[in-house]
């Protein structure tokens, strides 16, 4: 069974396409969920976060699409495990986390569906291994130790690339503009 | 005004990195949910029957291949992979983490509490040049740049020091990773010694519609978003049917650092594939990994096919008749 046959079950409550769902992708969740909490609560808080968002996936089944189901399983394991941490912690953000941009910058009154889509546009166009390591450490909230093993590249190559891509991304974000006519939509980088 | 990065990844959605992924329990996780989705009051009605006559839904790519057009040789061939890498490391263990520098801001190593999988493998990986062969200016000063970087600042002393600040060196150095003068006068020695010109210190961000305007179609029956620079370097990443792919053109005669890491060399099958625009290209295919190599008049160009994020498999056939849709021609 595939991923879009599994999911058009899913769509009509059967509970074994949900099992499909959870036999073939609860390593991965797991695995985001764990890099996001990195070991600050107990297994069993890590599970159940896991376990939601599966519950999450079969609430939200009617609106889902097949392309990109991964994609949407890594967004809700990192939004859950994002909110069990800032319940239980006062979450502080890390001097790295912080882009200063220009006061004029048009970034900061874009809608939030323009800003994701620019940011994911932005960080997409990087080049290997910088996406990679940005999406590890911002995203997956991996740290740079971590993400060193598993890239087997030197810490130092990755603080660096971490910094050119805050940079790039500093740039790009201060230089957004309008076309001429003033439609948000069709911002586009200068 | 302040954004914060890790805020603003909220809302969009990755599949592309390839995680380690931990050893978790299923069973455990599963009986978890299944409870949960029981108890719902808002629960839809329960199944545990598979629907008949379900639907197959069948994920194919489209294989065109133009009988007489394409030309194939799967005699092996000395050239490829072997004159593209900086070196070939044997990797079989964890390296070997630097002292950090002091006011490291890095987020403390704490354990995982699943049983994980960070041990280094034993196998071999290689990096590639994507600028040219190994007898190119192009290729000599990348390896050369790779190398000074990777031995440069290990304890991260400068790098702190200048922190997330604009430098006096991204003006003309913006597409390289300079923040010192040491490295601004290495970028200087290398482009002089190899004859080189220098990327533009930024690129543009671009989606399909404005690179197809400027460059014309990348490739066929594909959606991509990228950045090029002024000299005409770019880079894409986008989708083709079920696979992710990257292709990157890199102009001659400019100095590009941008390399690839793969798989041990011996992991991949290689042969010369001659496609349907006629151009000559080395194919390389691995079980999780494709690469098309494209040594043109103008520039180099690499499309990086990431197979195993699909579930999809590829034939030789099939990576061909995907070369076939690549405007090697062109770029």
């Amino acid at each position: 069974m595939k991923d879009a046959e599994a999911l058009t079950l899913l769509k009509s409550g059967n509970q074994d396409a949900l099992e499909y769902f959870i036999d073939k992708y609860s390593a991965y969740v797991g695995t985001v969920v764990n890099s996001v909490l990195q070991g600050s609560m107990s297994r069993e808080d890590a599970e159940e976060v896991t376990a939601d968002v599966f519950v999450t996936l079969w609430r939200s089944a009617e609106n889902l699409y097949p392309l990109n189901l991964k994609g949407y399983l890594s967004r809700v394991a990192r939004s859950l495990s994002m909110q069990k941490l800032r319940e239980r912690f006062e979450v502080l953000p890390l001097d790295e986390d912080i882009l200063i941009l220009d006061e004029d910058s048009v970034f900061g009154s874009l809608e939030q569906e323009d800003q994701a889509r620019i940011l994911r546009d932005l960080v997409y166009s990087m080049s290997q291994p910088d996406k990679e390591i940005f999406l590890r450490f911002y995203y997956y909230c991996q740290s740079v130790s971590v993400i060193s093993k598993q890239m087997q590249m030197n810490p130092s190559t990755i603080k660096t690339r971490l910094r050119r891509g805050r940079e790039q991304l500093r740039h790009h974000l201060n230089n957004i503009g309008h076309l001429k006519g003033g439609d948000l939509h069709e911002s586009k980088y200068s | 005004m302040k954004v914060n990065i890790r805020d603003l990844m909220d809302n969009i959605e990755d599949s592309s990195v390839n995680l380690e992924e931990d050893v978790v329990s299923t069973a455990r996780i599963k009986e978890m949910a299944m409870k949960k989705v029981n108890n719902n009051s808002d629960n839809k009605t329960n199944t545990t029957k598979h629907t008949s006559g379900k639907t197959a839904v069948i994920a194919a790519i489209a294989v065109a291949l133009v009988a007489g057009l394409g030309i194939t040789s799967y005699a092996e061939f000395g050239g490829g992979l072997e004159n593209l890498t900086f070196g070939t490391e044997q990797t079989s263990e964890a390296p070997v983490k630097p002292a950090p520098a002091p006011g490291a801001s890095d987020t403390p190593d704490t354990p995982v509490t699943f049983p994980g999988d960070y041990s280094g493998k034993s196998n071999n990986t290689a990096d590639i040049s994507l600028q040219g062969y190994s007898d190119s200016p192009e290729y000599l000063a990348s390896k050369e740049w790779n190398e000074f970087e990777m031995n440069y600042d290990t304890d991260w002393a400068i790098l702190n020091e200048v922190g997330n600040d604009p430098t006096e060196w991204d003006e003309k150095y913006g597409a390289y990773t300079v923040y010192s003068q040491e490295m601004a006068d290495k970028i200087d020695e290398i482009t002089a010694k190899y004859d080189l010109k220098l990327h533009s210190s930024r690129c543009t961000s671009a989606q399909q519609a404005e690179i197809e305007e400027k460059f014309g179609v990348l490739m066929s029956d594909a959606t991509y978003v990228g950045y090029y620079f002024e000299d005409g370097t770019l880079q894409v990443d986008g989708n083709y049917g079920d696979f992710n792919f990257q292709l990157r053109r890199t102009v001659k005669g400019v100095l590009d650092t941008v390399y690839l890491g793969i798989n041990g060399i011996d992991d991949y099958e290689q042969w010369t594939y001659t496609t349907a625009s006629g151009v000559t290209v080395y194919l390389a295919l691995s079980e999780g990994q494709g690469l098309m190599i494209a040594d043109c008049d103008n520039s180099f160009v690499v499309v990086n096919a990431m197979l195993s994020w699909s579930d999809s498999t590829m034939s030789k056939e099939q990576f061909e008749a995907w070369a076939d849709k690549v405007n090697f021609a062109d770029l």
